[in-house]
C-alpha cells in the first residue's frame, strides 16, 4: 500500500513536471513583456529583469549652454531577459525645459560588464538657474512578481546639484562713430518744432501789395502834410539854381581862360543837382538826350545843345572870343529857361 | 460704504498711469547712458539703446518733435543696430534744422553702414556736390529776406519819387531785385517741399528685397541684384499692400510694402 501510494505520489511529481514544462510552449514566453500595466507617462526601458539604476555627470560645474556628460548606469542585480534600451530624456518635462538634449551619436549602450549597461547623454543647462539635474525614472518589467499587470517597476536615479555659471561669450564692442554716443540733454529736447511750410496764396497776396499799399499812403500824407510838395521840391531845386546864378555871377569876374572852363561846370553842376545828371563834363548829345528823358520841350534841348557846343567852341577855337565873353549869359538864360519849364510857378 | 466700494473698484481698474514727459525722457536717457557704459559689450548694451529709442520714439508720439530728439533717436537706433529707424530719423532732424552738421554726419555714417550692391550705383545716394562752408537756406529765412527786400525797395523808392535823388531809386532798384532773387528761390523750396510731400522718404527694412516690376510677387524682378536695409527712396504710388518706389538714380520698381519704412509725418 505504501508502495503505490509512492509511485502515486511520483507520477503526480513528475506529470505536474512535465505539464509545468509544456505550459510555456502553449502560453507567453518567459520573456515577453505584457502591454498592459505600462505606466503612461513614463517612458519604458524595455528592460525585463531586475535592475538597479543610478546617474552620474561631470562636470557639474559649467557655463549656461555649455555641455556636460551625463551617464545612466543600469545594472542587473538577477537573471536578465531582456537588455534595458536606451530611454529619450526628452520625453521627460523636467529635463526638457531645463536642458538641451544633444542627439546621441550611437544609441548603443557602453558594457563596462556582463550586468552593467550605461547610457551616455550629452546635456547643456539652459540657464543659470538651472540647479540640478533631476531624477529619471527608470521603467522595467520584473517577470518574478506573481502579476504580471503588477510586474512593471520605477525606480528613480539619484538628483545631482549642479552650479550653472553665466556663460561668458565673447564680448563685441559696438562700433559706431563717436558723436553716436553722445545725447543732447535738457527741456528742449522736448520742445516741439514744426516743419517750414510754404504761405498760402492769401498770405502771398498780402505780402505783396501791403507794402506798396501803406507806401501809397505814406505818400499821399506827405503831400498832405506838406501840401505843396512840388513847392518843396521845387525849394530844393530853386536852391540849385540861385547857387548856379551866384557863381555864374561870380564867374564873371574870372578870366577868358578860367571862365570858358569855369561855367560849362557850373551848369553841369547845377544840372546833376537838378535834372540827376550823372556825367559830370556832359557832351551836348548827353544833355540833349537827358533833357528828353526829363520830358523838356524841344526848344529847351536845342537852347542847352546849342549852349554845350558853344562852350566847346570857346574851349577848343581859338577865334570865337565873342562866344566865350557871352558864356555866362547864356547859361544864365537856360537855367532860367530850364527853371521855368520844369517847376512852373 | 457703497461709496467706499466703488472707489476701490475704480482703483482697482484705473488705467495705469502714464510716465510724464520729462520722467519719460530721463529714463531714456538713462538707459542710453547705460548702453553707451556697457558699449563694450554689444549683446548687453544693444538692449539698453534698443529700449531707449522706445522711449524716445513714445515722445516723439507724444508730440516732441525737434532736431536734438530726432538725433537722440537716431543714435539710440543706430546704436541698436535698427540701420533704417536711424538714417529716417536723421532725415527727419535734417528737415526741420537743414544746417545741422551733427545730423549730417551722422546721417553720412549711417549710410556708411549701408550694404549697397558692390557692383554699379543702384540704391546709392546722389554723391554731394555742394560745398561745405555753403549754408543751407532755411525757407523762412529766405521768406525774411525776401520780405525784408521787398519793404526796402517799397520804402526807397516811394522816397524816390519824393525826393528824385538818383541814390534812392538805385538803392531801390537793387533791394527790389533782392527781393525777386529771394522770392525765386523761395519759389524753388516750395516746390522741392510740395514734392517731398507728395513722394515722402522711404527706406528699406529689410535685407534681400528685390524690386519687382508690378505690385504682386508673381511679378518678375526688375533687377536681379537684391536691396539691403538702409537704402533710400521716394514712394511714388502704393496699392494692395505693394508700393512703388523710385531709387535716387531713377531706378524704379515695387516691394511690399511691409519692406519699407515711410517718413510719414
Amino acid at each position: 500500500m505504501h508502495t503505490v501510494r509512492l509511485i502515486l505520489a511520483l507520477l503526480m511529481l513528475f506529470g505536474c513536471g512535465a505539464i509545468a514544462r509544456a505550459e510555456p510552449e502553449e502560453g507567453p514566453k518567459p520573456d515577453d513583456i505584457p502591454v498592459a500595466g505600462r505606466p503612461s507617462d513614463l517612458p519604458f526601458s524595455e528592460a525585463s529583469g531586475w535592475f538597479a539604476v543610478r546617474a552620474s555627470a561631470q562636470p557639474t560645474t559649467l557655463e549656461a549652454e555649455t555641455a556636460l556628460t551625463f551617464t545612466v548606469s543600469v545594472q542587473a542585480t538577477h537573471e536578465t531577459r531582456r537588455p534595458p534600451q536606451r530611454i529619450d530624456l526628452r520625453q521627460l518635462p523636467a529635463f526638457a525645459e531645463q536642458f538641451y538634449i544633444e542627439e546621441p551619436s550611437s544609441e548603443a549602450p557602453t558594457r563596462p560588464n556582463e550586468r552593467t549597461w550605461e547610457f551616455v547623454y550629452r546635456l547643456k543647462p539652459r540657464r543659470t538657474g538651472v540647479s540640478e539635474i533631476p531624477s529619471v525614472p527608470f521603467v522595467y518589467f520584473n517577470p518574478c512578481l506573481l502579476t504580471a499587470n503588477k510586474g512593471f517597476q520605477v525606480i528613480y536615479t539619484d538628483s545631482i546639484p549642479l552650479h550653472v555659471l553665466p556663460h561668458e561669450s565673447v564680448q563685441v564692442p559696438i562700433q559706431g562713430p563717436e558723436n553716436a554716443f553722445t545725447l543732447a540733454t535738457g527741456p528742449a529736447v522736448l520742445e516741439h518744432q514744426t516743419a517750414w511750410t510754404p504761405p498760402g496764396m492769401a498770405m502771398g497776396l498780402a505780402l505783396l501789395l501791403v507794402p506798396p499799399f501803406l507806401c501809397a499812403i505814406w505818400y499821399l500824407s506827405w503831400s498832405r502834410i506838406y501840401p505843396d510838395a512840388a513847392r518843396a521840391a521845387r525849394q530844393r531845386r530853386s536852391r540849385a539854381a540861385r547857387q548856379a546864378l551866384s557863381l555864374l555871377h561870380a564867374a564873371r569876374r574870372l578870366k577868358t581862360e578860367g571862365r570858358v572852363h569855369r561855367v560849362p561846370a557850373i551848369v553841369a553842376t547845377y544840372f546833376q543837382q537838378r535834372l540827376d545828371l550823372i556825367s559830370a563834363e556832359p557832351t551836348p548829345h548827353e544833355v540833349a538826350v537827358l533833357l528828353m528823358q526829363r520830358g523838356c520841350s524841344p526848344a529847351l534841348t536845342e537852347q542847352a545843345v546849342r549852349f554845350f557846343e558853344a562852350c566847346d567852341r570857346a574851349r577848343f577855337l581859338p577865334a570865337a572870343d565873342s562866344e566865350r565873353a557871352n558864356l555866362p549869359d547864356s547859361a544864365r538864360q537856360l537855367i532860367l529857361a530850364v527853371e521855368a519849364e520844369t517847376c512852373p510857378a | 460704504m457703497s461709496c467706499v466700494t466703488l472707489l476701490i473698484v475704480l482703483l482697482l481698474h484705473a488705467e495705469p498711469a502714464t510716465l510724464p514727459d520729462r520722467e519719460l525722457l530721463e529714463r531714456a536717457q538713462s538707459e542710453f547712458q547705460e548702453g553707451v557704459r556697457l558699449r563694450q559689450a554689444a549683446d548687453r548694451a544693444r538692449p539698453h539703446f534698443r529700449s531707449a529709442a522706445g522711449d524716445f520714439e513714445e515722445l516723439r508720439r507724444r508730440g516732441a518733435g525737434n532736431a536734438l530728439l530726432y538725433r537722440n533717436l537716431g543714435n539710440a537706433y543706430l546704436l541698436a543696430d535698427d540701420l533704417p529707424q536711424a538714417i529716417l530719423s536723421y532725415h527727419r532732424g535734417l528737415r526741420l534744422m537743414p544746417n545741422d552738421h551733427l545730423l549730417r554726419e551722422s546721417l553720412a555714417d549711417a549710410r556708411e553702414r549701408v550694404v549697397y550692391p558692390a557692383s554699379g550705383t543702384l540704391g546709392r545716394p546722389p554723391n554731394e556736390t555742394r560745398p561745405p562752408w555753403l549754408p543751407r537756406l532755411r525757407a523762412e529765412w529766405l521768406v525774411i529776406v525776401a520780405i525784408v527786400c521787398y519793404v526796402l525797395a517799397c520804402l526807397r523808392l516811394t522816397r524816390w519819387l519824393m525826393l528824385r535823388r538818383g541814390g534812392l531809386l538805385v538803392s531801390g532798384l537793387l533791394a527790389l531785385l533782392l527781393a525777386v532773387l529771394g522770392a525765386g528761390w523761395l519759389f524753388i523750396l516750395t516746390r522741392e517741399k510740395q514734392d517731398e510731400n507728395a513722394h515722402p522718404l522711404v527706406v528699406i527694412a529689410r535685407d534681400g528685397v528685390l524690386l519687382r516690376r508690378g505690385d504682386g510677387a508673381a511679378f518678375p524682378t526688375r533687377y536681379d541684384t537684391p536691396l539691403n536695409r538702409g537704402i533710400e527712396a521716394r514712394r511714388l504710388f502704393e496699392r494692395g499692400g505693394w508700393m512703388q518706389i523710385e531709387l535716387s538714380g531713377g531706378e524704379v520698381g515695387w516691394l511690399p510694402r511691409e519692406a519699407v519704412l515711410v517718413d510719414a509725418p
